[in-house]
């Protein structure tokens, strides 16, 4: 608008000038299109815009840690309690830019160190800031899985607060091995918003890995103090003893469960060796047991794999809570949480994409120890629990859900056999 | 100017071209070529400046080095080279310094020479705020280092197409072409019949152009950076609502720019005496098509292929690489077409919007009595 009637305002004196000229040549200013005599004034604004930037915030201001209100009523928090519980994890976990290590706990604070903080280099060259720099864009600050870019992506950034992990090698419920998460970063995970991060050297991953543990124990300790704090009372102020005893040693321990007993917790893929009759023969056996009520896969996966069981309404832990009875309670509720309510799709196999890796040992392991966090059951053995199926079992229902990305090609059954699908080999997945 | 037209008209008018020889000049007549080389030189510059500030961002290496203006204490000029090649994200903002030091130091060489060569009063005004925007853009690429903010980086990235697109205006204006039909006789004093028609150029509001159209391209596609700038530098505390109106924004603008390049394009689809602008505008176009055509791809390698996408169009297996040249290529492309858009658009609107005191013929029909009025 200011522009136009500018233009409108000079063409006039163009044209006055025109039919009049002067014989000093002074009407060559007629040369210049006069849209662009205000070239400065918007150069002028912004000149402004930018001194009153530089004048309002040009010093770095450290990022804090968002206490975890998801899905409570902020007004049932007091403010006491509030201070409280941020406090003993401040003493107990430093802050984004200065994380600690409670004693005692098994994370490396050399490794957090260089992980955490704004990003950059210091003067020797040694480059911090990693977690920052590469995953917080979508895993936010505090690792709540509502970083800037977090809506727009589907299923949502992890939330790492309540350290539940789909993709691992562990059963029983225990944590997620160092090597389950480095292999995460290493691959990524295809058709989801995880990027793989292969192209960064293994002392930044180690450091990354290290960091995505940390913000877990600290958001599982955040998590016992509100339930202690806000849900149970708990007298104020709290002990710092109490905190450690009861919220973060426990927590460690899970943590620790399946480093120190592979054993007892790690599963190990042994991939049988098929010629192609067996092949056929493990992909019939795969087809049965998928159908068999026992297994329950139909259920959500459908008759034919094809992810259209009956059981349509399906959320993972971070979203089921916030689905109320009603569609008016569910609108009510969407008020306490980061992220809009996103429903859960069981897999289609005939897409022949798999979000926790496409070959024959990653389908095992899903199958195995189902997706933790989602209503996809384990069906293997765990401690404390029979399982629904055995190992052999398990490969042959690995076998047929293989044989279905690729139904009808010929190609197909060598694909299950060989190398579970393309994938893997062909998104940059160099490296584990 | 008006004072040389007459006796260079004839020349022109026989070889149909413009040429630096026979241009009559608002210029010194010695060296007439200069400002327009420098202008090209500086938009040669200016242009993998922007791609090099692209890769800093698209690689979050804006911090890669701590200080400014030196280098890990040495003077720019002088870090040595082993240790500027050493490591990426080092060698990328290291990189961006010095092709920003040459931009700076080409800006104060083309104001010079405009003073120097050029009689256009506000060419040199323009030249001295390209030196005023590229000194501001170096200062602020400082601050944003030592002040670790990134809402400077993100103003830093929003002036860098404003100096670019002032560059290219620069350039438009001191080209032989342009100064040539800058010096076409003012048919309104003349009779009208002269064969000029296919080189005269539509004026605005005048010739089936409307002002606001012409405008609206630039303009548009400056905002259209200024969102995308907003995805590529969000402050990482920042809720995830943001993000979502920014890029629902992004998109509509996405939309509106092949509709106003649309409504352009009618307006002068068969005009005569609108060659020069068309062309530009047919140029837009392809341009424009190859930066949506990015931008969808930015998205795909930034954050995989939407849910309705896998839903109702193909499941196609990707995983992101984060920092892989996929990824770098186009989102850097992306962000470097951008500007070379908003180039395009400005050059547009200034052969759109060009004064027609020296060449409107029909305008000058309807403008005759009233301008009789002022001169009488
Ligand atoms: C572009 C967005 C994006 C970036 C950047 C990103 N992630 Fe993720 N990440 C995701 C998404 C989306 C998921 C959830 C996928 C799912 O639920 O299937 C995820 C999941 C994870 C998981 C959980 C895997 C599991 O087994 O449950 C870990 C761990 C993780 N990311 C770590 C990181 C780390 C460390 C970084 C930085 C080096 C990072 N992410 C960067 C989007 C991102
Ligand atoms: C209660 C519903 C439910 C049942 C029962 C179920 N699944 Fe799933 N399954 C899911 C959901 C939901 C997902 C997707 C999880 C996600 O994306 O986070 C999934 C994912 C999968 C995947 C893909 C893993 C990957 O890496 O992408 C496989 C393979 C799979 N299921 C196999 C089976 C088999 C075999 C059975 C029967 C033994 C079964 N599922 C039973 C709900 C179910």
């Amino acid at each position: 608008m200011f522009a136009m009637k500018h233009n409108r305002v000079s063409n006039h004196k163009d044209t006055a000038d025109g039919l009049s000229p002067k014989a000093d040549g002074s009407a060559t200013r007629r040369a210049w299109p006069p849209s662009f005599q205000i070239a400065s004034h918007p150069m002028v604004a912004w000149a402004t815009v930018i001194l009153l930037i530089l004048g309002g915030c040009s010093s770095y201001k450290p990022p804090d840690f968002k206490l975890n209100l998801e899905g409570r009523d902020p007004a049932t928090v007091k403010p006491v309690q509030r201070e409280a519980i941020e406090e003993v994890l401040t003493v107990l976990f430093g802050t984004p830019d200065d994380p600690h290590v409670p004693s005692g706990v098994d994370l490396d604070l050399a490794l957090l160190k260089k992980a955490a903080g704004p990003i950059g280099r210091d003067f020797t060259g040694n480059e911090r800031g990693l977690y920052r720099k590469h995953c917080a864009v979508c895993h936010g600050i505090s690792g709540d899985g509502a970083g800037p870019i977090a809506e727009m992506l589907n299923p949502y950034p992890r939330d790492f607060r309540n350290g539940v992990f789909k993709y691992t090698s562990v059963a029983g419920g225990a944590k997620p091995l160092r090597s389950d998460l480095l292999r995460t970063l290493n691959r990524g995970l295809p058709g989801t918003g995880m990027p793989s991060f292969s192209p960064l050297s293994q002392e930044d991953l180690a450091a990354l890995v290290e960091y995505v543990r940390y913000l877990s124990i600290r958001g599982e300790t955040e998590l016992f103090l509100l339930r202690a704090v806000v849900d149970e009372n708990e007298p104020l102020p709290l002990r710092k003893q109490f905190v450690l005893d009861e919220g973060v040693r426990p927590v460690d321990a899970m943590w620790r469960l399946a480093e120190e007993e592979p054993e007892k917790y790690v599963v190990v893929p042994q991939r049988p060796r098929l010629s192609p009759e067996e092949l056929a023969a493990a992909i019939e056996r795969g087809k049965t047991l998928y159908q068999e009520t026992r297994a329950q896969c139909t259920k959500c996966h459908g008759p034919e794999g094809r992810g259209d069981g009956s059981e349509s309404e399906l959320y993972d832990d971070w979203n089921k809570l916030k689905k109320g009875i009603t569609e008016e309670q569910t609108h009510q509720l969407a008020r306490w949480f980061s992220l809009p309510l996103q429903p859960l799709r069981p897999r289609n196999f005939e897409d022949g994409l798999f979000h926790g890796g496409g070959q024959p040992e990653d389908i095992y392991l899903r199958i195995y120890l189902g997706i933790p966090g989602t209503p996809m059951p384990a069906a293997g053995p765990a401690p404390g629990t029979p399982g629904v199926f055995q190992s052999q079992e398990i490969w042959d229902l690995t076998s047929y859900v293989l044989s279905l990305s690729h139904r009808g090609t010929e190609t197909g059954r060598k694909v299950a056999d060989r190398t579970g699908n393309k994938l893997s080999s062909e998104s940059g997945m160099a490296r584990e | 100017m008006n004072t040389t037209h007459s006796d260079s008209n004839s020349s022109l008018k026989r070889t149909g071209e413009p040429s630096a020889a026979t241009a009559p000049s608002a210029c010194n007549p010695q060296s007439p070529q200069l400002p327009h080389r420098l202008a090209w030189a500086l938009m040669a510059t200016v242009f993998p400046l922007i791609w090099m500030g692209g890769l800093v961002t698209t690689y979050n290496a804006g911090m890669a080095v701590p200080d400014w203006p030196n280098t890990y204490g040495y003077n720019l000029f002088l870090y040595p080279i082993e240790s500027w090649l050493k490591t990426w994200d080092v060698f990328l903002e290291h990189s961006h310094r010095l092709i920003g030091a040459t931009a700076g130091l080409l800006t104060i060489a083309l104001l010079w020479s405009l003073w120097v060569h050029d009689r256009r009063a506000v060419l040199k005004r323009l030249g001295m705020v390209d030196l005023i925007a590229v000194s501001l853009q170096g200062v602020l690429g400082g601050l944003r280092v030592v002040g670790q903010e990134i809402l400077l980086a993100n103003v830093h990235g929003c002036v860098a197409p404003l100096f670019f697109a002032l560059t290219v205006s620069l350039t438009v204006l001191t080209s032989p072409r342009w100064r040539y039909h800058a010096s076409r006789p003012n048919h309104a004093s003349r009779p009208t019949s002269e064969p000029t028609a296919s080189l005269s150029i539509p004026r605005v509001g005048q010739q089936n152009i409307p002002a606001a159209v012409s405008l609206a391209l630039p303009l548009v596609t400056y905002g259209q950076i200024v969102l995308g700038a907003q995805l590529r530098h969000l402050p990482p505390a920042l809720p995830p609502g943001w993000s979502f109106w920014w890029t629902i924004l992004h998109l509509s603008f996405a939309g509106l720019l092949p509709i106003l390049w649309g409504i352009s394009y009618w307006r002068i689809r068969s005009l005569p005496s609108a060659t020069i602008p068309r062309r530009w505008l047919q140029a837009f176009g392809w341009v424009l098509a190859v930066q949506i055509t990015l931008g969808l791809a930015t998205w795909v390698v930034n954050y995989n292929f939407p849910r309705w996408f896998q839903d109702w169009v193909a499941v196609i297996p990707y995983t992101i690489v984060h920092g892989g040249l996929l990824q770098a290529v186009v989102t850097t492309a992306h962000t470097a077409t951008g500007s070379l858009l908003l180039a395009f658009a400005v050059v547009y609107a200034h052969w759109a919007l060009r004064p027609a005191g020296a060449e409107g013929r029909s305008h000058s029909l309807i403008q005759r009595p009233r301008s009789e009025l002022h001169s009488g």
